[in-house]
C-alpha cells in the first residue's frame, strides 16, 4: 500500500485504541478534549471485535461463560487484532491460540473451538452443486468413474476431535447443553468428523478409521480410483462401493470441475 | 418510468444519485429474509452492511439474493477505510466488487472515517481532522473505491464525539469531497444530531450548506445517551428507536433536499419486522408531507 499522508492523526489513534496510550490524541482531536470520551474508540474496537469471536466461537463461548470468554478474548485480541476490513471470518486461528492458553485439563476447548470454526467454514463455504446417483448414471458409459475429478463439495470439511467433545459440541448446537456439567473427557478418544452442506444445511457424520482415509484422499487428490486404492490397500474389506452409495445420495461429492 | 417514479403518492426523483425509491427502506437482517422478500409494502427497499456477506456462500448470501430478486437493495459498506492513511485494501475492494457483481445493489455507500491503519482493522469507524490534507487522501480513498467497484458511491457524515481539528465546516468538507471525487453524499440526520449534541455543530446550517443534487440518501436510526456521561455524550446506536429530534431533523432536511430516499437503521436491539416497517412508515408520511409541498 502507498503511503499518502503524514498519518499522525491515524498514527495517535490507533495507538490510543490498541495501547491506551493517549500522547498521540491532540494530532486529532481539539485541545482541551476528554480522554475518557475517547475512551469509546478503544471499546468500540474491543467490544466489536469480542462480539465477532463470540459469535463464532459460540460452544467455547456457552462452556468458559461471558466473563472468562471476555478476558481470553481481550488477549487474542492484542495479539491478533483484525486485518482486513470485515469481522467475518476474523479469528481463524483462535483455537490454536486458545490451545496455548489453557490450563491442559481445559485443552478440550481447543476441540470445541475447532468444530466452532470448522461449522461456521462449512455453513460459509461455497454453494456447490452436488452430484447425485442420478448424475452418475447420466455420465456417458465410456467414461471412467474412477479417473473423473470427483471430488468433496468445496464447503466440506474434514475435522479429528475428541469424541466426548464432539457429543458435548453437538448437544450446544441442539440446545440440550447443560452448562453446569462439563464434559468428562478423561476417556475422550480421537474423532474423525465429515461436515458438509449439500443446500443450506449442515451435516455431520462421524467416520470410521477407512471412511476417514478415503475422504482424506479423497479430498486430496480429487481422484476416486486413487483414493480407492491407498484405502483398500490398508483395508482390504473395505465396503468402498457402500460408502460410495451413502456420499451420493447424501449429496457430499461434487465433480471438481463444476466449481472447485 | 423509472423505478423511483413508479412508488404511489411520492414526488418524482429529481437528484441524479436516487436509484432506490423515494420511499423509506429498513436495514436488512437475516432474521427478517422471509418477511422482507414477501413484503409488498410500496416502495419498500433494503440496506445491508456488505462486509456481513463477505462469504463463499450459504444460507446468508442466498437469504439476501432472495430479498435482493424482490426488492432493491442497497449496500452500506462499513469497512473500507476512506479516509485511512493507506488507500483503502485492494482485497477488500476486490471483496465487494464481487459482491455487487452478485448481488446488484441499486446504490453503494461508505463512511468518510477511516478505520484501518499498518495492517489492523479497528471494526469502528473512526473520525478524520477536517483539514485539507486529510481531505486530498479521503478524496484519493474514494476515488480508490469508485475505480474498483466500477461505479460512484454516496459518502455518509460522520457522528462526532469530539471536536476533531478543523479548518473547514463539515459539511462545506464533504461537499468538496463529492465535487472532487464524483461522489454523492448520504446525510445521516441521526449522526448529524449527534454532532450536533456533542460538539456543537449547527444542524440547521449543516443542512442548509449541502446542495440538494448532491444527496442521493438520507439515514435515520435511534441513538442513546452515554452511561457514563449521560445527555452530554449521545451514541450512535442504532439499538433504539428514532428519537423525535431526529425525526424533526429529517422533516428540516427534506424540506431543503426535496423527497430523498430514507432509510431507518437498526442493528442491535432489533424489533420483530412489522415494527420495524411500523417505524419506517413514519418516514413515508414525512415523504408524503414534503412531496406535496414540492408538488
Amino acid at each position: 500500500m502507498a503511503e499518502r499522508a503524514k498519518g499522525n492523526f491515524h498514527q495517535g489513534l490507533s495507538e490510543f485504541i490498541r495501547d491506551a496510550n493517549p500522547a498521540g490524541l491532540g494530532a486529532l482531536f481539539q485541545p482541551g478534549f476528554d480522554v475518557a470520551i475517547a475512551a469509546i474508540y478503544r471499546n468500540g474496537f474491543y467490544r466489536n471485535c469480542r462480539e465477532a469471536l463470540v459469535s463464532t466461537y459460540g460452544g467455547v463461548h456457552h462452556w468458559l461463560g461471558d466473563e472468562r470468554f471476555a478476558a481470553l478474548a481481550r488477549g487474542y485480541i492484542d495479539q491478533f487484532p483484525p486485518e482486513r476490513g470485515t469481522l467475518t471470518g476474523y479469528g481463524a486461528n483462535f483455537p490454536d491460540w486458545l490451545h496455548s492458553q489453557l490450563d491442559p485439563s481445559q485443552g478440550w476447548l481447543t476441540d470445541m473451538a475447532r468444530l466452532d470454526w470448522t461449522w461456521l467454514a462449512c455453513l460459509h463455504g461455497p454453494d456447490d452443486t452436488a452430484l447425485t446417483p442420478r448424475a452418475i448414471q447420466s455420465l456417458a458409459p465410456s467414461e471412467e468413474l474412477g479417473n473423473r475429478p470427483i471430488g468433496l463439495l468445496g464447503n466440506a470439511q474434514l475435522i479429528e476431535v475428541d469424541n466426548i467433545v464432539l457429543v458435548s459440541w453437538s448437544e450446544y448446537k441442539t440446545g440440550e447443553s447443560n452448562r453446569e456439567a462439563w464434559p468428562a473427557i478423561e476417556d475422550g478418544a480421537a474423532q474423525a468428523v465429515l461436515m458438509w452442506r449439500p443446500k443450506m444445511e449442515v451435516y455431520l457424520r462421524e467416520l470410521s478409521t477407512s471412511e476417514w482415509l478415503f475422504l482424506k484422499e479423497l479430498n486430496r487428490q480429487q481422484n476416486l480410483s486413487a483414493a480407492s486404492a491407498l484405502v483398500l490397500r490398508k483395508v482390504p474389506d473395505f465396503d468402498l462401493a457402500g460408502l460410495f452409495a451413502q456420499l451420493l445420495e447424501n449429496g457430499v461429492l461434487m465433480l471438481n470441475e463444476e466449481t472447485k | 418510468m423509472t423505478r423511483a417514479q413508479a412508488v404511489a403518492g411520492l414526488a418524482p426523483a429529481t437528484s441524479r444519485w436516487f436509484r432506490q425509491p423515494v420511499a423509506a427502506g429498513v436495514s436488512l437482517k437475516p432474521q427478517h429474509f422471509a418477511q422482507a422478500a414477501a413484503c409488498s409494502t410500496s416502495g419498500l427497499w433494503y440496506e445491508i452492511h456488505p462486509e456481513n456477506y463477505m462469504m463463499a456462500g450459504g444460507p446468508r448470501l442466498a437469504g439476501l439474493e432472495q430479498v435482493a430478486a424482490r426488492h432493491p437493495i442497497s449496500f452500506h459498506g462499513v469497512g473500507a477505510s476512506l479516509g485511512g492513511a493507506q488507500l483503502p485494501d485492494a482485497a477488500h475492494i476486490a471483496r465487494l466488487a464481487r459482491l455487487i457483481q452478485r448481488v446488484e445493489p441499486v446504490m453503494v455507500s461508505e463512511h468518510a472515517v477511516w478505520s484501518q491503519h499498518e495492517g489492523t482493522y479497528f471494526a469502528d469507524l473512526l473520525p478524520l481532522p477536517r483539514t485539507k490534507e486529510a481531505m486530498a487522501n479521503l478524496i484519493r480513498g474514494v476515488d480508490c473505491m469508485q475505480t474498483g467497484i466500477g461505479r460512484p458511491i454516496l459518502l455518509e457524515n460522520p457522528s462526532n464525539y469530539l471536536a476533531v481539528h478543523s479548518e473547514m465546516d463539515e459539511a462545506d468538507f464533504l461537499v468538496e469531497v463529492a465535487q472532487r471525487s464524483g461522489c454523492g453524499l448520504l446525510l445521516d440526520v441521526n449522526n448529524l444530531w449527534l454532532s450536533a449534541c456533542n460538539v456543537g455543530i449547527d444542524p440547521q446550517a449543516y443542512i442548509r450548506a449541502l446542495p440538494p443534487a448532491l444527496v442521493g440518501e438520507i439515514h435515520i436510526a435511534g441513538h442513546e445517551a452515554d452511561p457514563q456521561f449521560g445527555d452530554r455524550l449521545l451514541i450512535d446506536s442504532h439499538g433504539a428507536g428514532v428519537a423525535d429530534a431526529v425525526w424533526a431533523l429529517l422533516d428540516t432536511a427534506l424540506a431543503h433536499l426535496g423527497p430523498t430516499p430514507v432509510l431507518l437503521e437498526r442493528d442491535i436491539n432489533v424489533p420483530d419486522f412489522a415494527e420495524l416497517i411500523g417505524e419506517a412508515e413514519r418516514a413515508n408520511l414525512a415523504l408524503r408531507n414534503v412531496s406535496r409541498r414540492h408538488g
